[in-house]
């Protein structure tokens, strides 16, 4: 278990979202995202069992499982061993595990429009999390909380 | 598969070439390799835009006797799916050698509408040797631009060792800046564009 997964939201294995995700906390996805993630002052983990199909804006993405899409982290983006990432990669920051498996762009340009576009107006410094003690998957929450699922 | 724990190998090309990158310029780069953690790393300290191809995902390059064309095809695959941003360097650590001659000519023509006056092309091939790895493995520089072999096949094949004059022929688009035979028998080779010919007013 990685601390991601004991704070923040989750999208269990069996979940599968088509649509457009929103919050302000951290994001665990085991399952399946068809569609756009923005979490732009969090962070967003893919995790083994996670297939994401989508255009991921996060303060940080750490990549487990796999994303086929474009992926903007105004801060970093870290591709872990496991990770099968097909798209484009955008982040100041990026670190990569060797047996990751990438096809596509890596931008690591500060400069860079996309990043500069997407996060207009945010801050640069890391956001804070609201840790929760228990995780609460998507199809649980009311109201405020957490994740909010757009459908698409 | 062997990983190579000895101390990096200098190719003093590849260390001007990284040397001569002004920190403050945007920097397109295509690496027709894998990605490997130490590109990414050695690059993330420039403005940089890193292009990974995959090459050795598709070699050796299918043959069809019924379709002449699927190797120019597979090679086109592979590039297909980058925005045609000009490249400043273009990497090809230890792939022409696993390609037949029809092909890095197709690859290098592939390649030429991203190039610019300033583009290098920076290439890694087996040389001296009569013998190479069955299968490309990669060579993955450190932060102080030494390359380090991964992932190298123990099986090994005939060596095409094609020279630096046959590589001129070859890639009519590109000439050699300089090249240096390394201490373990890789040739390094560092190419730029050939300049446009002027076209003659009557």
């Amino acid at each position: 278990m990685s601390d991601q997964q004991n704070r923040g939201a989750i999208i269990g294995p069996s979940i599968q979202i088509d649509g457009t995700l929103k919050g302000d906390e951290d994001l665990l996805i085991q399952g399946k995202v068809d569609g756009t993630v923005e979490l732009k002052k969090n962070s967003v983990t893919i995790g083994e069992s996670g297939e994401v199909k989508a255009d991921i804006f996060a303060h940080t993405v750490i990549v487990e499982g796999q994303v086929e899409g474009k992926i903007v982290g105004s801060e970093q983006v870290v591709m872990r061993k496991t990770a099968k990432i097909r798209g484009t990669l955008i982040a100041p920051r990026v670190m990569l595990e060797d047996g990751a498996r990438f096809n596509g762009t890596i931008d690591m340009d500060p400069e860079a429009e996309a990043i500069k576009s997407a996060f207009s107006g945010q801050s640069s410094k890391p956001a804070h999390s609201q840790p929760s003690t228990a995780s609460t998957s998507p199809s649980k929450q009311e109201g405020h909380s957490a994740a909010k699922t757009e459908r698409g | 598969m062997v990983e190579d724990h000895k101390p990096g190998l200098a190719a003093p090309l590849f260390g001007k070439v990284i040397g001569d990158i002004d920190p403050e310029r945007r920097l397109t780069v295509l690496d027709l390799g894998n990605v490997r953690s130490g590109t990414v790393a050695l690059f993330s300290t420039f403005r940089c835009r890193l292009d990974i191809a995959n090459l050795p995902d598709i070699l050796p390059l299918p043959v069809d006797q019924d379709d002449p064309d699927v190797r120019h095809t597979a090679l086109a695959s592979v590039l297909s799916f980058h925005q045609p941003e000009p490249l400043d360097l273009i990497l090809c650590w230890n792939l022409l050698n696993y390609l037949e001659r029809t092909d890095i000519s197709h690859l290098i023509s592939l390649l030429a509408p991203r190039f610019k006056p300033a583009t290098r092309v920076h290439a890694l091939m087996e040389y001296a040797s009569p013998l190479m790895p069955a299968t490309p493995g990669a060579w993955v520089p450190d932060a102080n631009a030494k390359l380090h072999a991964s992932q190298v096949d123990e099986e090994q094949v005939d060596s095409p060792r094609y020279k630096p004059k046959e590589m001129e022929r070859l890639m009519p688009q590109l000439k050699p800046e300089r090249t240096v035979l390394l201490g373990n028998g890789l040739q390094e080779f560092l190419f730029t564009p050939r300049p446009a010919p002027a076209v003659e007013s009557s």
